[in-house]
């Protein structure tokens, strides 16, 4: 079969011609195989922004204004690297930035980039009917965006703060105003559009089976210079398992999120070679601290010192160790330790059993006949919630339990899917859940949704109804500091704070690591967007496999 | 035989109408809704959230939801996918050929070739039969082991032999990505085949060792019989009383377990799909259930169950022509 195979594709022949074809300068070229565990709903930008998947399979398809420099810095401005804006100016007060089009940007379709594009490309994003997942983050820091010329806009925001252009830049990309004007924003997400888009980016759309693969080619005259790789595939499988087993059998190329189970075998293998990057992600207990959705405090987790004793109790770096295997980190507060604003010097509560259980004694939690503590009759106990997706938060669901037996703390594990785990705690029926939070590059959405007093509310991830004057406080003077000097004091600040008061412990920050076949060069991978630099990704001399084939297709979905 | 079709139409409608009600129910009752699970996500905003909840009918309550998706059923409308953002049909027209295919494939190799060694089990217990014992006995020990094993283990164990360690065929897929396209068509045709064998090879093992074990019992049963001894006392060749006087009343039974093992056979699609990353109806359930969406779950068990009756149907009339006993009983 596989003689057979070959026949059809060719010989030798076709794997040198391969080799010669596509790319920059006539040394790259090549095909990409690139294994998803999941598809996106949408290609329309604004919806596919939603899911890391979707993120992957559009924004290489689509640029920015301006992205993220070599420091992935969000606040210094001076180091963002120019996209479909080759420069920008400042306005005296700080309040308005006015972007220059790069002249030489097309749509893919060939027609030029305009202001107009941009302007339509913030419209949308700023209306939540477009399904638009930076609504908030839009109307909290732009007050409006101006056509200044064809090739100039202006965004004028509403306050100074140290993100204001990230927050910009970050939140939209400009869309085609000549195919997408006469549309209304709520049917853009089902429009012909959302399955075949026309894009700005380094790749262009070829062609979509939904639910199986997802295919673009380099775009050759990109305003840039051409990507390396003729055309990247998204293999799209929901097993995690079967993926790790095509990437290591050479039918992908890349697996962007190898399972914990599969990293061994993956270690293992001569043609895989692992890539391990920082996470975004953070991981912590978080407790509800109100008897369900009352405003009563929970008869256990409401007082904060048997919080700060649990926190005591809580070997949190052998519990790192037994899970990862020394691949994890600590997560050391609410936030990624590679968010700017991250301190990795606040104080922890320190580890100390003993003094947990003399805590536990002085609040009245005395230690019965069978090991257990209660007071005034009620047991010291509560219950966790772990996701059935994730094999981690079970794992220390399992040590936390036991790790708090030693104390006389009963633990009960309860493990569930992530949409009924989304019930339980939307409608605050839960004792306590392990929860994973992608922070973002910015602190301030993390901040906002999570911690402070709002977040309580309809749509904030505050699930456990930790308030506490002092975060409120030192946040909004963080969120609108001048410089970001004065931020770091004050999100140090609000991080202590909110360790101190232990609505939660931190556990860990899980890396990702991702397998690529050793014929693909990738380069150094972006933490948290590791289809950033897919651009530059190349196949390394002598890789090059029948697929490398270059062919042209016209667009289909 | 007219009215007997138009009775088992009917009682497929009311088993279709019971089933698809029974899901609605099922995934409603389940904690959580489509939108849920992005309530732990932070990039979903609220607001985006209640407006595609509200669009949805999410936050209507559970009769008007089951009223408004009986009234748009019966139109043949089945609703937008909320997981994939276009209408169910669509989905439907895309993955149901792709398990009709492995599907179909899999029955066919799992019938012939379930009843073809059932029967070649059976006769062996026949005196003149010249089977090697040790053969018939590995063969059965066989077919009860897969009978006894998951199908998630089953699958991922040929997966892992057949594909991961001895590379003789694709992992996963439904094509060679990359390649497929620049072929000709009877190059592409070539290429889905050997995608399938693994698919196709784990559903026909999952069907074929339930009939087989139940052919071999009937075989047996014949063969025992009065007028198989006559046969061969009128001098029948052996090959001629197994096959035309032994397997023939030995098939009535099972060809009406056939019609039963669909419904399992569909079950094991959905793990033979996922496992092989088979772009098919079962991959597709999968994500639906997990994913809460409602109108593709009941729109895939909608096809589901018209499959599974219709399969029903097809074992009863090709019982009745491989015995005409059983028509006669029904008039």
């Amino acid at each position: 079969m596989r003689r057979r195979l070959v026949r059809v594709f060719g010989t030798g022949s076709l794997l040198a011609l391969a080799a010669a074809c596509g790319g920059r300068d006539g040394s790259g070229g090549g095909t990409a195989i690139i294994a998803l565990g999941a598809d996106s709903k949408s290609l329309f930008p604004t919806v596919a922004a939603g899911t890391v998947q979707g993120r992957a399979m559009v924004e290489p398809m689509f640029d920015p204004l301006a992205d993220l420099g070599p420091t992935l810095s969000t606040v210094d401005v001076a180091s963002f690297a120019p996209r479909l804006a080759q420069s920008w100016n400042w306005s005296s007060d700080s309040l308005t930035v006015t972007f220059a089009i790069d002249p030489r940007a097309r749509w893919h379709d060939g027609t030029p980039i305009r202001a107009a594009d941009v302007r339509l490309g913030y419209e949308i994003a700023r209306d939540p009917a477009s399904g638009s997942t930076t609504t908030a983050d839009l109307a909290a820091a732009v007050d409006s965006v101006r056509v200044v010329d064809s090739l100039h806009v202006a965004a004028y925001f509403s306050h100074r703060f140290p993100e204001q252009f990230y927050q910009f830049v970050a939140s939209f990309v400009p869309l085609p105003a000549h195919l997408l004007a006469s549309i209304p924003h709520e049917a853009l997400a089902t429009s012909a559009f959302s399955r075949a888009p026309v894009g700005s980016g380094p790749f262009r759309f070829v062609a979509w089976k939904q639910g199986e693969r997802f295919e673009m080619a380099a775009v050759d005259a990109f305003y840039r210079g051409r990507a390396t790789l003729d055309r990247v595939i998204f293999s799209v499988n929901g097993d995690p398992s079967t993926l790790a087993k095509q990437l290591f059998a050479g039918e992908a190329d890349f697996y962007e999120l190898l399972p914990a189970s599969e990293v061994a075998t993956a270690a293992t293998k001569k043609t895989v070679q692992l890539l391990r990057t920082p996470s975004m992600n953070y991981a912590f207990l978080q407790f509800n601290l109100h008897d369900g959705a009352t405003a009563k405090p929970h008869p256990v987790l409401g007082e904060a010192g048997v919080r700060r004793a649990i926190a005591m109790a809580l070997d949190r770096r052998a519990m790192l160790q037994n899970v990862f295997d020394g691949a994890g980190r600590l997560a050391m507060g609410p936030f990624s330790s590679i968010q700017w604003s991250a301190d990795t010097t606040v104080r922890q509560p320190a580890f100390d059993r003993a003094a947990a259980a003399a805590l536990l004694d002085s609040l009245g939690w005395k230690s019965g006949p069978d090991g257990n503590r209660t007071k005034s009759g009620r047991p010291l106990a509560f219950r966790i919630i772990a996701a059935s997706s994730s094999k981690p938060r079970q794992q220390y669901a399992q040590l936390i339990q036991a790790q708090l037996r030693e104390i006389g703390v009963k633990v009960d594990v309860e493990v569930m899917d992530p949409p009924a785990i989304g019930a339980k705690v939307t409608a605050h029926e839960f004792d306590s859940f392990i929860q994973n939070l992608t922070a973002g590059r910015s602190p301030v959405a993390g901040l906002h949704q999570t911690w402070v007093r709002g977040s309580t509310g309809p749509g904030g991830l505050n699930f456990g109804g930790y308030a506490s004057a002092v975060v409120d406080l030192q946040a909004d003077s963080a969120f609108s500091a001048r410089n970001t000097s004065d931020a770091r004091r004050h999100y140090r600040a609000v991080y202590q704070q909110i360790i101190d008061d232990a609505p939660a412990i931190f556990l860990f920050e899980q890396p990702t690591v991702s397998g690529a076949h050793t014929r693909l060069v990738t380069g150094a991978l972006r933490p948290g967007a590791w289809w950033k630099s897919i651009e530059g990704w190349k196949i390394a001399p002598g890789g090059h496999l029948p697929r490398d084939i270059p062919r042209d297709a016209p667009p289909q979905s | 035989m007219l009215r007997f079709l138009l009775g088992r139409l009917a009682q497929a409608a009311l088993v279709l109408g019971f089933a698809v009600t029974v899901v609605f129910a099922l995934l409603r009752v389940a904690p959580g809704d489509p939108l849920s699970g992005s309530t732990l996500d932070a990039s979903t905003a609220p607001a985006t959230r209640e407006l595609l909840r509200h669009q949805y009918a999410l936050d209507q309550p559970l009769r008007t939801q089951y009223a408004r998706f009986v009234g748009h059923a019966l139109r043949g409308e089945l609703g937008m996918s909320l997981s994939r953002g276009r209408p169910v049909a669509q989905v439907l027209r895309d993955v149901l050929p792709n398990t009709a295919l492995l599907m179909g494939t899999g029955l066919l190799l799992g019938i012939f070739g379930g009843i073809a060694l059932g029967a070649w089990q059976g006769s062996r217990g026949a005196q003149h039969s010249p089977a090697p014992a040790r053969l018939t006995r590995f063969s059965e020990g066989l077919g009860l082991a897969i009978i006894a094993t998951p199908e998630y283990i089953v699958a991922t164990g040929i997966l892992t032999l057949f594909a991961a360690t001895w590379r003789l065929f694709p992992v996963g897929g439904m094509v060679t990505l990359g390649v497929h396209d620049a072929m000709d068509p009877g190059a592409r045709l070539v290429d889905v085949l050997w995608h399938l064998v693994l698919p196709a090879l784990t559903l026909a093992l999952i069907v074929g060792a339930g009939i087989a074990r139940h052919q071999r019992t009937e075989m047996r049963l014949v063969i025992s019989r009065p007028y198989i001894r006559t046969a061969r006392a009128k001098g029948a060749p052996e090959r001629r009383v197994l096959v035309r006087h032994a397997l023939r009343n030995a098939l009535g039974p099972v060809i009406a377990l056939c019609g039963l093992l669909l419904p399992s056979l569909v079950g094991g699609a959905v793990f033979v799909e996922a496992i092989f990353a088979w772009p098919g109806m079962g991959r597709t359930m999968v994500d639906a259930v997990t994913g809460r969406d409602y109108p593709l779950a009941i729109g895939i068990v909608m096809v589901s169950s018209v499959l599974v009756t219709l399969g029903g149907l097809c074992a009863d009339l090709a019982a009745a022509m491989a015995d005409p006993r059983v028509s006669a009983g029904r008039r």
